[in-house]
């Protein structure tokens, strides 16, 4: 039975992970697509119309965010959230690597 | 004398007694004023934003409608080109001599008018809109901060309303649909977690 209940947790907290990286990144990539879209054109009437379209597809998400995730699962998305900032030291990590390598500050074999 | 002393002792605690009480109440009085105003206040400055959000998309549909409506007069008068001006009921004469200030700006605005309508601006923007999505969707990927999945799934979302670029932005109820036929699983073993 603890076997069963481990292979049901890991099954689960990849669904819900799912899940909430998708709400994040949909959430997060409106917002920039708008402030992107308002610096490449200026016809202020035009693109608020269609901002306010984003903008309730934002919505949307982020009412189901905290409705049906953040609320219910709270512990999980701080595990989400603590394993996107190590992804995202790491990745940092790894392009500074390459520059140095590239630059010619460290060997082959360090950078390995 | 000593009960009339224990009388006034007993009066006067009772007197500190009331007293005190009194303050509480009063303190009570006024926290619950100071909670009740703060709340309102709150009330009163999400109201104003609401309503100032309302103004703002209602002024902007009578822009849209009063382009659409300036657009469709314009076109009129191409098609009916010289002498149309005098058929046309007074608002639209006004429109189409305040529009241009000549003759040869008339032709080249009202042929320009004609080649591009409000519509398709909007479907342009829209269409830019989707564009600049799609690139951050596959910027987050590129960079790692998303999972295959995702971006799957995001993407196929950002293709259908681009795809329906003609009708609003709606790649949210795509989403959702992959959520919930993801998350019907999920939420029957809600409980055990």
């Amino acid at each position: 039975m603890p076997i069963l209940g481990k292979i049901f947790k890991k099954a689960f907290f990849s669904r819900i992970a799912g899940v909430y990286d998708i709400l994040v990144n949909f959430i997060e990539s409106h917002k920039k697509a708008q402030k992107l879209l308002r610096s490449v054109i200026n016809d202020n009437d035009f693109v608020h119309h269609i901002i306010l379209e984003g903008s309730e597809m934002v919505k949307g998400a982020e009412i189901y965010n905290k409705q049906n995730i953040e609320e219910v699962f709270p512990e999980v998305c701080q595990a989400i959230q603590s394993r996107t900032v190590q992804q995202t030291i790491l990745n940092k990590t790894m392009h500074q690597i390459d520059d140095m390598l590239h630059n010619g500050q460290i060997e082959d074999k360090d950078a390995a | 004398m000593k009960e009339l002393t224990r009388k006034l002792e007993k009066y006067n605690v009772l007197e500190v007694d009331d007293n005190t009480k009194a303050h509480d109440r009063l303190h009570v009085h006024e926290t619950d004023e100071s909670e009740n105003g703060g709340g309102h206040g709150h009330n009163i400055q999400e109201k104003k934003r609401v309503s100032y959000k309302r103004t703002q998309t209602e002024e902007l549909n009578k822009k849209i409608e009063d382009s659409k409506r300036q657009t469709k007069i314009k076109k009129e008068y191409i098609e009916k080109k010289e002498g149309g001006i005098n058929e046309m009921d007074e608002s639209s004469r006004r429109i189409i001599q305040t529009s241009f200030s000549n003759r040869e700006d008339m032709d080249t605005d009202i042929n320009q008018v004609g080649k591009t309508t409000f519509e398709e601006i909007m479907v342009e923007i829209r269409l830019k809109y989707l564009l600049i999505l799609k690139s951050i969707y596959w910027n987050h990927f590129d960079s790692a901060q998303m999972a295959s999945d995702t971006f799957i799934a995001l993407n196929e979302a950002v293709d259908i309303a681009i795809d329906n670029k003609d009708s609003q932005i709606d790649d949210w109820s795509t989403i959702l649909k992959w959520i919930i036929t993801q998350d019907t699983d999920v939420r029957k073993y809600e409980r055990t977690v």
